[in-house]
């Protein structure tokens, strides 16, 4: 009992901003910036809205798997950078698409669409849905200052989906966790103009412990690896694809390093997306199916690690 | 003073993290020196915590060889 995945889906900004475009207005350098995370250039949105990339990553999962929208039992969108704080980012996705399933969101920061697909996994395995839209959709550019030439760097935006179908095994195995530690890596919520809050009020700008994330980055993935390998029962090196969240070259080459695998297995989107959050993951999915390196029966070890501190790890059969 | 043999360890694990197997370490050298920048501080970091089973806190920083072995001597003692 488990689902299969039916197709996949992407969309990006038109826009690429380089290192160079950056150190246009920030004390920063391409070597800088490419010797430190391996990012070269990130996608931003200009005229694009957030709805208009999930859409748009919606309808390549739905053409791939072959689904029309009004097949569709369920849609999770995993967002914490959605165009609406409320309704959910899957409201707008739902709307768009002229489905009229149930819809929300999950936040679960980076870790977000790994979650997202256990959330499905769930509707999925009680029979409430036999195909299920997950989505991750970001648009970090909103909530990073701008000023900030240690964060800024770092991200960028996009979209990308699965469609799921309850007819497979997946996942083989499943890890979530939390370490909860708010202040390592948190965007503060809206500050409001209430009259009567006397709270700080920090502007919503995303600040992080650098090195503390890296080194929780390292081991989520080194841990998550491991555990899901032993739970399924098969070898870290029978695994045919590993694909981590895309946050930082070097938490990648190092977290392979310790495990020991081959690096031509290891998804990498980075070097011109920068880091999308929870859209990285099936982003990276997304470059696999389309280049035909996806094949049927193969092995994918999927891990996302973010803000929470949320690790959410899953090992699938293609 | 630094015990010899953990000196030696941690000079070991930086010169591997710098990918300077010659160079010469003393307590004085700086980390920024030999080529590591924060993020390879914490890689640093992160193997001698494999090397000597202990646990540094993320957030710790050395600058030099000295400080470096000083963190890893205080915790072996704890």
């Amino acid at each position: 009992m488990g689902f299969r995945v039916l197709g996949t889906g992407s969309a990006l900004p038109e826009r690429s901003v380089t290192n160079d475009e950056l150190s246009e207005f920030l004390d920063t350098s391409d070597e800088w910036i490419s010797q430190r995370t391996g990012i070269s250039e990130r996608r931003l949105c200009t005229t694009e809205t957030l709805d208009d990339l999930a859409l748009a990553a919606s309808r390549a999962a739905l053409d791939a798997a072959g689904v029309t929208a009004d097949q569709i039992d369920l849609i999770v969108c995993s967002t914490t950078s959605g165009d609406h704080l409320m309704p959910a980012e899957a409201c707008a996705i739902a709307e768009l698409l002229g489905a009229s399933c149930p819809a929300f969101d999950v936040s679960a920061a980076c870790a977000g669409f790994v979650f997202a697909l256990d959330v499905a996994d769930g509707y999925l395995s009680r029979g409430r849905a036999e195909r299920v839209l997950v989505v991750a959709a970001e648009k970090v550019s909103r909530l990073v200052d701008w000023t900030d030439r240690a964060t800024c760097v770092l991200f960028g935006d996009g979209a990308a989906a699965a469609v799921l179908g309850a007819d497979g095994d997946n996942p083989l195995a499943v890890r979530l966790s939390t370490e909860p530690a708010v202040d390592v890596l948190h965007v503060p919520g809206v500050p409001g103009t209430s009259p009567y809050d006397k709270t700080e009020r920090p502007e919503p700008h995303l600040a992080m412990e650098g090195r503390r994330v890296f080194k929780f980055g390292v081991n989520a993935i080194v841990t998550s690896v491991t555990e899901l390998c032993a739970e399924a029962g098969v070898a870290v090196s029978d695994v045919d694809h590993f694909v981590f969240h895309q946050a930082n070259e070097r938490i990648l080459s190092s977290a392979v390093s310790r495990l020991g695998i081959d690096d031509a297995r290891v998804a990498r989107a980075l070097a011109e997306t920068g880091n999308i959050s929870s859209a990285c993951i099936p982003l990276a999915l997304d470059r696999l199916a389309r280049s035909g390196s996806l094949e049927r029966g193969q092995l994918v070890a999927l891990v996302g690690f973010g803000a929470g501190l949320d690790t959410g790890a899953c090992l699938l059969r293609w | 003073m630094a015990d010899q043999t953990t000196f030696d360890r941690v000079c070991d694990i930086v010169r591997e993290q710098a990918g300077a197997d010659d160079a010469e370490l003393t307590a004085e050298t700086k980390l920024s020196e030999i080529g590591l920048d924060s993020l390879a501080t914490v890689e640093a970091v992160m193997a001698c915590e494999d090397e000597f089973g202990i646990e540094i806190d993320a957030e710790s920083n050395p600058e030099t060889i000295g400080e470096f072995v000083s963190m890893v001597e205080s915790l072996l003692e704890n």
